[in-house]
């Protein structure tokens, strides 16, 4: 009796394990080749995503904390060296900014005094006319490198004056737009000649040019090289209004300067040929 | 040694009324401190000082800025008498009449500057500009009363009696108490 008994359980055993087994064959048999979940394991994901989740926001947060609370210890010494970083290459990048404006007026400087007759000087401003009534300015280029009263002003854009005075180190300019200085010039268009006269503020007129002369607005104005002093074909500027009144035999003409007076910082001194800046640049050939 | 001072002060500050403030865009304006001073000498130092000091001033101002030389020893001289003159028999020193003063004496100066330059080169024909001036004019009206209590300190400081009473004040000034 006992003996059937036992044999029956066993019996019982293999059923169960068989059936459970059959059933995870037929699960995993169904399972390949199909790429969606089917319901169970939908359902394990949806446990053990939510258990994960749980974990990681955990893990997250103390992790978080915990490197806010390092951050924070450094943050300050950090914050320091950022602006200090900042301020350097702030500090760098405004030099970088000047050395390329520089660099460009420079350059600007090369070409125009390539093609100016020699010897030339370069200079810069060192002071402008504090009064109302006169244009002058003040360069660091005197009597000692060879400047002379009289001896023409540029830059790339046209004239910018005379020296008036000197001493062995610095020199004065007669800026053009001051009301004392006269340059004789020419309609570069059809080569009528007048005298160019600056007006005290930002600008010039152009005087002595007959009525029936034709002038028009926009009109190139260069140096006529008469005088001896300015070298003929400098731009001077251009026509910016004229009247031509009733009475009287020439036209008003005013004109807009071809050089930004207010902007001025290097300029090129036009040499005289016995100068002393010419006796070293024959040296130098020599 | 006031007027040494002054001296070295007024040439400091046309340096910086021609380098530095000359670089300021033209609608910033360009405050004449330099101007201020020559009427605080005009109106505070000795006559001989003032007018010694006001002609030294004038011949360097000539080299900063001239077309025709001693235009401006002649203008501050004829300023520094005006002002003198009027100054012992007026109360100009009182700071309410600094600014006037100061706004008069800049349109005297450069009424002057405009008629030698007028004169000397009649051809040249120069452009009364009122939108300048008037600049000009108020900028002086914002820097003359600041300008005018920084050089009375400097004068005080420079002066030895005055420094004497600046700086050793008696403690208590009822005497009848002690």
């Amino acid at each position: 009796m006992r003996k059937k008994n036992k044999k029956s359980k066993q019996i019982k055993l293999f059923f169960l394990f068989g059936s459970i087994l059959t059933f995870i064959l037929i699960l995993i048999a169904s399972t390949v080749g199909r790429q969606e979940l089917n319901g169970p394991q939908r359902l394990a994901l949806d446990l053990i995503g939510k258990g994960q989740y749980v974990i990681t926001r955990l893990t997250t947060g103390v992790a978080n904390v915990w490197g806010d609370y390092i951050a924070l210890l450094y943050v300050r010494d950090d914050n320091k060296r950022l602006q200090q970083e900042l301020d350097k290459f702030k500090e760098t990048n405004i030099k970088y900014r000047e050395a390329v404006a520089t660099n460009v007026r420079l350059s600007k400087l090369l070409q125009i005094k390539d093609s100016l007759p020699p010897p030339t000087l370069t200079a810069q401003i060192v002071g402008r006319d504090p009064s109302l009534w006169f244009r002058t300015i003040i360069i660091d280029r005197g009597s000692s490198e060879g400047v002379e009263k009289g001896m023409p002003v540029v830059t790339v854009e046209g004239v910018v004056g005379q020296i008036l005075d000197t001493s062995p180190n610095y020199s004065k300019v007669l800026l053009a737009n001051d009301p004392n200085s006269a340059i004789d010039v020419l309609l570069q268009k059809n080569r009528v000649q007048g005298i160019l006269k600056g007006n005290g503020s930002n600008g010039f007129n152009l005087q002595y040019v007959l009525k029936n002369a034709d002038v028009e607005k926009g009109d190139a104005i260069v140096t006529s090289g008469l005088g001896d002093i300015f070298p003929k074909g400098l731009p001077v500027g251009k026509v910016s209004e004229v009247t031509k009144s009733k009475r009287g035999m020439f036209q008003q003409i005013e004109v807009e300067p071809a050089v930004d007076f207010s902007q001025l910082e290097y300029l090129i001194i036009i040499m005289h040929e016995n100068s002393l800046a010419d006796q070293d640049f024959g040296k130098q050939h020599h | 040694m006031p007027v040494i001072s002054f001296f070295f002060l007024g040439v400091f500050l046309l340096i910086l009324q021609t380098s530095l403030l000359a670089i300021l865009p033209g609608w910033v304006g360009r405050p004449d401190a330099f101007f201020v001073l020559i009427v605080f000498v005009a109106t505070r130092l000795k006559f001989v000082h003032g007018a010694l000091l006001l002609l030294v001033l004038g011949l360097i101002m000539d080299i900063f800025s001239r077309i025709f030389l001693g235009v401006y020893p002649i203008t501050y001289l004829l300023l520094f008498f005006l002002l003198h003159g009027i100054s012992r028999r007026l109360a100009i020193h009182e700071p309410v009449h600094r600014i006037p003063m100061a706004i008069a004496s800049y349109l005297f100066v450069n009424s002057l500057l405009y008629s030698f330059a007028s004169y000397l080169a009649p051809e040249n024909e120069l452009i009364w500009n009122w939108k300048d001036i008037l600049m000009q004019i108020l900028l002086l009206a914002i820097i003359t009363l600041p300008l005018f209590t920084f050089f009375e300190a400097f004068d005080e400081i420079l002066t030895p009696k005055k420094a004497a009473q600046l700086f050793l004040r008696p403690k208590n000034k009822n005497t009848f108490r002690d």
